[in-house]
């Protein structure tokens, strides 16, 4: 494992995430598909790619542009980094459109799948990445771990508007 | 907002704010270090160049900002943003307002905004008719208690959880277990659903706006903004002007320093970038001026616009500890709070908070962007002072101290006459005098010997060095330290004896007075200057100047600048000072080191060392104290915890706010009990008294002593022969 891989786990458990890695996609979504028994929330455009790969996917819930908090409370939902930084352990979601934010928003458990070739050392490598695709990229975020809180008496809670769990999956 | 000194009080009387943060403090100091010391082994670039890197980015924004603004604008335009620029908080809420009534909204939903907080949105908007609803779980609990954040970034720090849970039970209909946060937490999600849901507007502040892109930058644990900034149609951003960095680089310097500097977090959960509007949403950005172009236009204060807003500086600080943070700042907590009040809600509301401070300097030693807090805060007191004057016995204090015949005549008085009071080092106080007990009956008087230090022989005697120095042959001239040379002589006339044993030709001229030190510290401008002058004309001719009062160092090298801002002589006069004027201990750590072992004889019992607060957040001492004596003596030298925290004194501060004094006290004899030692050494004259009479009044055996008195003490018991 290179540095920047052991780096990149570090920082993701370190962030109270799971870390797996698996071989492609088909593996992602099996991970996915064996959280939970209700069907899996995937972005429209993740799962038109997965169709269009032809990776067996089961039944997917896709959330409607116009009615998009439907999903809210799902068990489980997928999505596809562009990103992952080394230094911070952190996943960036690059999501235009509402109907892909509310899934890693206000699922339960969340799984970030991340190409292995995407994942870069460090902070300064994601804001190159940002200057070059900024305007394209209206609504980025840098997510690690899930959502926490510390506002009642500083004790920190894992779940609190976000996902509670957050497992991210190397693919390659 | 409650007049400050009802704030005062209600925080005194409530001690679990006091406990709390003292908790916090503690595991925060530790957090913090770590993850900056990981920072700088990933980065192999220290803290202290990664905040001049990061200040000097903002410092860049500051010096134009309007210059930035147009660019921030025309990026965020360019991407489909709204953007319009509020010269005042008026004209921010007016337009949100105005916003939300064009789009029929009567509620809004809002992810944590401190500038939100600055200009009273909330109140604002409920004037209009329109309902806002905070979904930061911190600032929800508050606002349903009509409460204000006492935390930058910890907004209900002060509130307990048997509290929160009172308050989440009524507003959810439910009742909680206190001690079942993750239930309260779970529950709280569900209650804010239905204010997303009704909200027509979302509105959060921004962390960072990135100019070449047009960029607002939020970032968040609980991933509240995200759902504040994407489900209503209709997204407002409102930040001051000083948010906006040129690049996506220098955003990502500050991502480096916020989170570990406010969290002790590497990063936090969501770093989000927001670049233009959702397809089929409208996004707002409010850039806010209200005082900022004011504040960048003052060299005292430009800097403190560098603010990232990360509450460093209240998490070190020993008063926001004792009060927390609606006494010690106004809307803004923290040192920060007290600097930028002026600019935001006028001189009045910062009046109050800032007679809070102590000068300890622990908040610009941890500042993640290197702001001169202490100094700033005393300029915003020096112009307290100047419009609303000082209250009568500070005046007639600091106008007898201008004068050394008055102040010896004073202390001769106060000597004879309380002879009678006087046992074991103490003035014992009556209790006839019940008014009194608020400045005595934790911290018992010191006896005032009737002959001043200046006045003794022993000052003056020479003896034979112990050892040649780098200081042999020098001509050092010895400032007493006004307080020392009446209140413990002793101390004086220790340094004068090291000094000489060290081979210096101790200098002691008799027209030396204070160095300005309590009139700085007050705000009194002229009879500091006044002080301060006279002090730069005792100082010809001589090699060096040392004084066994570090405070008067940090007075003299630290704030002389200020004072002689507009006297360019003076002011060439003060910085010669630099290289010439030491404190005892780092001189005799210095040109005056003697030999390993040289005062190895005498008393082998431990000590516990107490830095002086200054010494290690202006002048860099480290552990110099604590190296000395272990160098000198051959005794067992260990270290109080928390040793650089500051233990109250605070000159003037303790006579005016003796509560607040009391509180810090506390702190520290508390640690000094924990350690079991006895002998307590520290080094400067005012910490020593302040520690002598908290350690009686306690009904503790500590024996605090000055460095040069315990080391002096020594001197004695060596062997005749000079080492070396």
């Amino acid at each position: 494992m290179t540095e920047r891989m052991t780096r990149f786990r570090e920082g993701v458990e370190l962030a109270s995430a799971r870390y797996m890695e698996v071989g492609d996609w088909a593996a992602v979504v099996e991970v996915a598909r064996g959280l939970d028994d209700e069907p899996l929330v995937v972005g429209a455009a993740l799962a038109r790619d997965l169709a269009a790969d032809g990776v067996e996917t089961g039944v997917l819930r896709v959330p409607d542009v116009d009615s998009p908090l439907e999903m809210a409370d799902a068990p489980v939902g997928l999505v596809r980094g562009v990103l992952g930084v080394a230094e911070t352990g952190s996943v960036l979601l690059v999501e235009p459109s509402l109907s892909e934010r509310v899934v890693s928003m206000l699922c339960h458990i969340l799984v970030q799948g991340i190409a292995r070739e995407s994942i870069v050392d460090s902070l300064d490598d994601f804001a190159a990445w940002m200057q070059a695709h900024a305007v394209e990229s209206p609504y980025a975020t840098l997510t690690t771990g899930p959502s926490r809180t510390a506002d009642i008496e500083r004790e920190l809670t894992i779940g609190v508007q976000g996902p509670r769990e957050v497992v991210v999956v190397v693919v390659g | 907002m409650r007049p400050f000194r009802e704030r005062y009080r209600t925080a005194l009387n409530d001690h679990n704010v006091r406990d709390g943060l003292l908790v916090f403090q503690r595991s925060w100091r530790e957090t913090r270090d770590e993850r900056m010391t990981e920072l700088e082994a990933l980065t192999g670039v220290s803290f202290e160049t990664l905040r001049r890197e990061l200040a000097s980015v903002k410092d860049g924004v500051i010096a134009d900002l309007d210059g930035h603004v147009a660019r921030f604008r025309a990026a965020a335009e360019a991407n489909g943003a709204v953007v319009y620029e509020a010269s005042s908080a008026e004209e921010a809420n007016r337009y949100i307002a105005d916003l939300c009534r064009a789009r029929g909204v009567d509620a809004v939903i809002k992810g944590k905004s401190m500038v939100s907080e600055e200009i009273e949105l909330n109140d604002f908007l409920a004037g209009e008719g329109i309902t806002a609803v905070e979904s930061d779980l911190g600032e929800w609990i508050l606002q349903l208690d009509r409460d204000h954040p006492s935390h930058l970034v910890m907004p209900a720090i002060h509130r307990r959880r048997d509290q929160v849970a009172q308050t989440l039970g009524t507003a959810l209909g439910t009742h909680f277990d206190p001690d079942d946060i993750l239930g309260m937490v779970r529950s709280a999600r569900g209650g804010l659903r239905e204010a997303f849901l009704q909200a027509g507007v979302g509105l959060t502040g921004a962390n960072a706006l990135i100019a070449e892109s047009g960029t607002a930058m939020v970032i968040t644990n609980e991933g509240n903004a995200r759902l504040t900034a994407s489900l209503p149609p209709v997204h407002v951003v409102t930040a001051g002007i000083e948010k906006i960095v040129p690049t996506f680089q220098d955003a990502i310097r500050q991502v480096r320093l916020l989170p570990r500097s406010a969290t002790g977090q590497s990063i936090t959960s969501y770093t989000t970038f927001v670049s233009g509007p959702t397809e089929g949403h409208e996004l707002h950005i409010v850039l806010v001026d209200n005082g900022r172009r004011a504040m960048a236009s003052e060299p005292q204060f430009a800097s403190a616009l560098r603010c990232v807003r990360c509450g460093a500086c209240a998490n070190v600080c020993p008063p926001y500890q004792i009060v927390g943070g609606h006494g010690f700042g106004h809307v803004y907590p923290g040192a920060i709070g007290l600097v930028t009040t002026p600019f935001h809600h006028g001189l009045d509301a910062a009046a109050g908070p800032q007679s809070l401070c102590i000068s300890c300097g622990a908040c610009a030693t941890v500042c993640p962007v290197a702001i001169p807090l202490p100094q700033q805060i005393l300029g915003v007191r020096r112009r307290v002072a100047q419009e609303r004057g000082l209250p009568l016995w500070q005046r007639l204090t600091l106008r007898a101290w201008r004068s050394r015949r008055a102040v010896d005549l004073g202390f001769r008085a106060i000597g004879m006459l309380s002879r009678p009071l006087q046992r074991d080092g103490v003035t014992r106080v009556p209790r006839l005098l019940p008014w009194s007990e608020r400045w005595t009956a934790w911290r018992t008087p010191p006896a005032i010997d009737a002959t001043p230090a200046h006045s003794r022989a022993d000052l003056h005697a020479s003896r034979a060095p112990l050892a040649k120095t780098s200081a042999t042959g020098r001509r050092v001239l010895l400032h007493l330290q006004c307080l020392a040379d009446r209140v413990t002589p002793e101390t004086p006339v220790a340094a004068a004896a090291l000094l000489r044993a060290a081979g210096a030709e101790v200098v002691i001229p008799a027209q030396q007075h204070c160095c300005g030190l309590p009139a700085i510290d007050a705000g009194d401008d002229a009879a500091a200057r006044e002080m301060a002058r006279d002090t730069l004309r005792a100082f010809g001719g001589v090699d060096d100047v040392v004084t066994p009062a570090p405070s008067c160092v940090v007075a003299m090298l630290h704030s002389y600048q200020d004072l002689f801002a507009d006297e360019p002589t003076w002011a060439e006069r003060a910085t010669q000072l630099t290289g010439r004027v030491h404190d005892l201990v780092s001189y005799l750590s210095g040109p005056a080191r003697l030999p390993a072992g040289s005062l190895a004889q005498g008393d082998s019992s431990p000590v516990v060392v107490d830095r002086f607060c200054q010494s290690a957040n202006f002048l860099g001492a480290g552990s110099q104290l604590e190296d000395l004596v272990a160098h000198l003596c051959s005794v067992e030298v260990s270290l109080l915890a928390e040793a650089d925290t500051c233990c109250g004194f605070g000159g003037m501060t303790s006579l005016g706010n003796p509560e607040l004094s009391a509180g810090i006290l506390e702190r520290k004899i508390s640690a000094l009990a924990d350690t079991g030692v006895r002998t307590v050494i520290t080094a400067n004259p005012g910490c020593v008294i302040h520690l002598r009479g908290g350690a009686h009044a306690s009904g503790r055996l500590f024996d605090v002593q000055h460095v040069a008195e315990y080391l002096a003490a020594r001197l004695q018991t060596q062997p005749d022969e000079p080492i070396g």
